[in-house]
């Protein structure tokens, strides 16, 4: 075995003992007691797609769908309710307040669809992972033998989301949770780059969907 | 290698750079609202069939979009929703004589990429109008509105980015209809509902 192999072994599994570290913070700001949420009611995580500069990303909806499938709460895919709901949920038209909510659902023809649907609670996402502060240096060659990098890249994620819960038989805003995670990235090359990321939108996804959870209570489950 | 594997990897690797084509075949829910019962025939004209967008912006491949049934699909299903009975024809000669028609064009399609642009998203401009005529030969309105859909880079083809981004702009054309088309003071005379609160 070549003398340089175990090194490159070595360099490749260090990953897998590091990891870059992330700090988040949550605030939730909660207007009623837990929702309960009754048999043939369901839940939907909408993204915010309004504002000019960003959308939600749809790696952060589905991050948070799948998070809150996993405390077993019965959720609705956006598209089905987006379909259902047609078009007054669409970004040109979406209510930005439960009480433009409550005023949308002045059209019978709209509370009637809402009702049928069983749509209890909706949750909008709003956010984005932006990315932060950069630097350092890595070049790398290729020559006949082969080739190898050498230097140290990094870089800062700042994730800002919020949360904001309807319940939609009172049409009350149930309240609001907040959260920022922010973490470095390095990605370190001695002949092989090795990256070690800062999972910044999964802590903030986690952080969101827990908090999520403490709002709603399943009672089948 | 031999010379077969070279023209395998530019056929694998160069090609799909060169051209890009989306194919939109969406169909579209009929809108939740209150249907107005007048009879309005909605006339789908070949050139609404058929339309299709070929670009080469100045970086990047060339782009064909292929609408094909879509529009078709867009006007009819926003149609349904709104107005009762509906009847499609795609000739004029087929258009009863004493019929309100509804005649959408589709005027232009623009897009932008994020090289184009620098940015994360993928984003599409449509303009459309929507005619009224009654009778056929006689134009009462000509409505115009721009709808605008994008889609996020990151996870995506730049085909399905594109597509989905397509998508979504003919979504907000069906929500730009049902919030503006009604409150046109033509439409409001035609089917004698009463002016619009201010």
């Amino acid at each position: 075995m070549p003398r340089i192999l175990p090194k490159i072994i070595a360099l490749a599994v260090l990953p897998l003992g590091l990891a870059a570290c992330v700090s988040s913070a949550v605030e939730q700001l909660r207007h009623t007691p837990v929702g309960l949420v009754e048999d043939g009611e369901t839940i939907v995580v909408l993204g915010r797609r309004q504002n000019f500069r960003h959308q939600t990303e749809r790696d952060f909806t589905e991050c948070v769908y799948n998070n809150l499938l996993r405390q077993k709460l019965p959720l609705k895919p956006e598209r089905q309710f987006m379909d259902e709901m047609f078009p007054w949920f669409q970004p040109r038209m979406a209510p930005l307040t439960a009480d433009a909510l409550a005023a949308r659902l002045q059209e019978p023809a709209l509370a009637e669809r809402l009702q049928q649907s069983g749509t209890r609670y909706v949750v909008w996402l709003d956010g984005i992972t932006n990315r932060g502060e950069d630097g350092g240096t890595m070049s790398c060659s290729v020559g006949i033998g082969g080739g190898a990098c050498l230097g140290l890249l990094w870089w800062e994620d700042d994730a800002e989301y919020e949360a904001v819960i309807w319940d939609m038989q009172s049409l009350k805003s149930m309240g609001k949770i907040a959260v920022e995670a922010s973490g470095t990235s390095y990605v370190p090359a001695v002949i092989i780059p090795i990256p070690l990321l800062a999972p910044t939108q999964s802590a903030a996804c986690r952080g969101v969907a827990k908090q999520i959870g403490e709002f709603l209570d399943n009672k089948a489950r | 290698m031999s010379d077969w594997r070279y023209i395998l990897l530019v056929i694998v690797f160069v090609l799909p750079g060169c051209s890009q084509q989306v194919v939109l075949e969406q169909d579209f829910p009929i809108p939740v609202m209150r249907t107005i019962q007048q009879p309005i025939t909605l006339y789908v004209s070949p050139e609404l069939r058929s339309y299709t967008h070929s670009e080469k912006p100045e970086k990047g491949a060339q782009w064909t979009i292929f609408f094909g049934e879509s529009n078709a699909r867009l006007f009819e299903s926003v149609l349904r929703g709104m107005f009762e009975p509906l009847t499609v024809v795609y000739s004029l000669d087929d258009a009863a004589d004493d019929a309100t028609l509804i005649r959408p064009v589709m005027h232009d399609y623009q897009f932008s990429t994020p090289g184009m642009s620098k940015g994360d998203y993928y984003e599409v401009w449509v303009k459309y109008s929507l005619q009224m005529l009654q009778p056929k030969n006689k134009q009462l309105l000509d409505w115009h509105f721009t709808a605008y859909g994008r889609e996020e880079s990151s996870g995506n083809s730049a085909s399905s980015a594109m597509q989905e981004a397509s998508r979504r702009a003919m979504r907000d054309a069906a929500a730009a209809i049902v919030l503006g088309f009604t409150k046109q003071a033509k439409v409001r005379e035609q089917f004698g509902l009463p002016p619009v609160k201010r």
